[in-house]
C-alpha cells in the first residue's frame, strides 16, 4: 500500500526539515524535503551486517541518511 | 556479499535495495504537496489495466499532448505560443485542464480519450488564486487590479481524492520517446469554489469512489460520460484555507496562513 503517510518536521542544524512516510510493498521509505532548498533525500532502515543503519536510496547520500535516520528514530522513541 | 552505500549487506538484501530505489523513483511524485500545472510535472494517475478487472498507479505528464504533434519542440510550441514561418503569432494552448462539458464535442482534440481512455488524477489538494478587488480609498470604487490570495483545497477527512482524467500515449517521432500524458477534467464551480475561484469559477471534476471506478472502468454512453465528467463534488464535503502566497517554494506548501485583511468564505457545513 502506497499512502499510509505520517508527516513530521524535524530540525537538522538550522536546517528545518519535513519528514514524509511513505509504506512502498513492505518498506517503509522516509522522504526529506529541506528548508535550504537541497534535493529532497529518501531514506530506509537496512540491516547492514547485522546491524540496523539508514540508508540514502538511492545510494550516495550515506552520511545525511545517518543523521537524519537518528533523528527519525529519536523522534520515534519520544513520540 | 554485496554493498550499498559503501555498507556491506548480504545479496538478497541488496536486491531488494535495487528494487525499492526503482520503486521510489517511480513513486517520487507523490509526496509533492502541490503540483504546478505549468511545469508540466508527473502526475500520479490510476489507469485501468487492460482487462479493466483492475487499475494500476503510474505516473504521467500533466500536460494532453495531442496526437497530431510530433516532436517535443511541436509542444514545446503549443505549450509556449509560437510565430509561424509567415510571422503569424499562434497562441499558446493549454491542455493541462479539458472542460466536462466539452469533451465530446465533435472535432474536440479530447474526444477520442475521454471515449476511450478515462483515468483517474490521485490528489491531496490543490490550490487556486481568489481575486479580491479593494475599494479606491477616495471614490469608493473598486479598483481595476485585483490582489490575489492563494487558497489550498481538499476534502474534509480525506487524505487522497481522484480527479477524472483523461490520457494519451504519444510517440517523438524524432527520438522515439514514448510519453503518457494527461489532462484533468474540470466542470463548473460549485458554492466553494465560485468564492475561490472567483476569475474562472471552474473547479476539477472530483468523483467520489463509486463514481470514480464507474468513470474509469464502465463503458458508458456519451450522455452519462458527460454527466459524470461535468459532475460537482459537494461544497459541504470540501474545505478551503489561505496559504503563503510564496508557497510555490516552501517546504511545507499547504501550511495555512493568515490575511487579516480578507473577508472570510461562506461555508456550508455537513448535514
Amino acid at each position: 500500500m502506497l499512502f499510509d503517510s505520517e508527516n513530521f518536521k524535524l530540525k537538522l542544524g538550522d536546517v528545518d526539515i519535513l519528514v514524509k512516510e511513505h509504506v512502498i510493498g513492505e518498506a517503509k521509505v522516509f522522504r526529506i524535503n529541506f528548508s535550504d532548498k537541497r534535493a529532497p533525500l529518501n531514506i530506509h532502515r537496512v540491516s547492514a551486517g547485522g546491524v540496523k543503519t539508514w540508508m540514502s536510496i538511492p545510494q550516495g547520500r550515506q552520511k545525511e541518511a545517518e543523521q537524519i535516520g537518528s533523528l527519525i528514530s529519536d523522534h520515534f522513541k519520544t513520540k | 556479499m554485496c554493498y550499498y552505500n559503501g555498507q556491506r549487506v548480504t545479496k538478497s538484501e541488496f536486491i531488494r535495495l535495487m528494487e525499492l530505489e526503482k520503486a521510489v523513483a517511480k513513486y517520487d511524485f507523490l509526496d509533492k504537496d502541490i503540483q504546478e500545472g505549468f511545469a508540466y510535472g508527473q502526475s500520479a494517475v490510476l489507469k485501468p489495466n487492460d482487462l479493466k478487472s483492475n487499475f494500476d498507479i503510474v505516473q504521467m505528464e500533466w500536460g494532453f499532448i495531442p496526437s497530431y504533434l510530433k516532436t517535443r519542440e511541436d509542444v514545446k510550441k503549443m505549450r509556449s505560443g509560437y510565430k509561424d514561418a509567415s510571422g503569424k503569432y499562434h497562441p499558446p494552448l493549454t491542455t493541462l485542464n479539458a472542460k466536462g462539458e466539452e469533451l465530446l464535442l465533435p472535432g474536440k482534440i479530447y474526444r477520442d480519450a475521454t471515449l476511450k481512455r478515462r483515468c483517474l488524477v490521485l490528489s491531496t489538494g490543490f490550490y487556486e488564486w481568489r481575486h479580491i478587488f479593494p475599494k479606491n480609498k477616495r471614490t469608493g470604487e473598486p479598483l481595476k487590479t485585483a490582489v490575489k490570495y492563494p487558497y489550498y483545497i481538499n476534502l474534509k477527512d480525506q487524505e487522497y481524492f481522484y480527479m477524472a482524467g483523461i490520457w494519451q500515449s504519444w510517440t517523438d517521432r524524432q527520438t522515439g520517446e514514448e510519453v503518457e500524458s494527461v489532462a484533468i477534467v474540470t466542470t463548473d464551480a460549485n458554492y466553494l469554489m465560485k468564492q475561490v475561484h472567483n476569475s474562472k469559477n471552474r473547479m476539477p471534476t472530483i468523483l467520489s469512489d463509486e463514481l470514480a471506478w464507474e468513470w474509469m472502468m464502465d463503458d458508458l454512453p456519451e450522455e452519462r460520460i458527460t454527466q459524470l465528467a461535468t459532475y460537482q463534488y459537494p461544497t459541504e464535503f470540501m474545505q478551503a484555507y489561505t496559504i503563503d502566497k510564496d508557497f510555490r517554494t516552501s517546504v511545507e506548501p499547504s501550511k495555512g496562513f493568515t490575511y487579516d485583511e480578507l473577508p472570510s468564505l461562506e461555508v456550508i457545513a455537513a448535514t
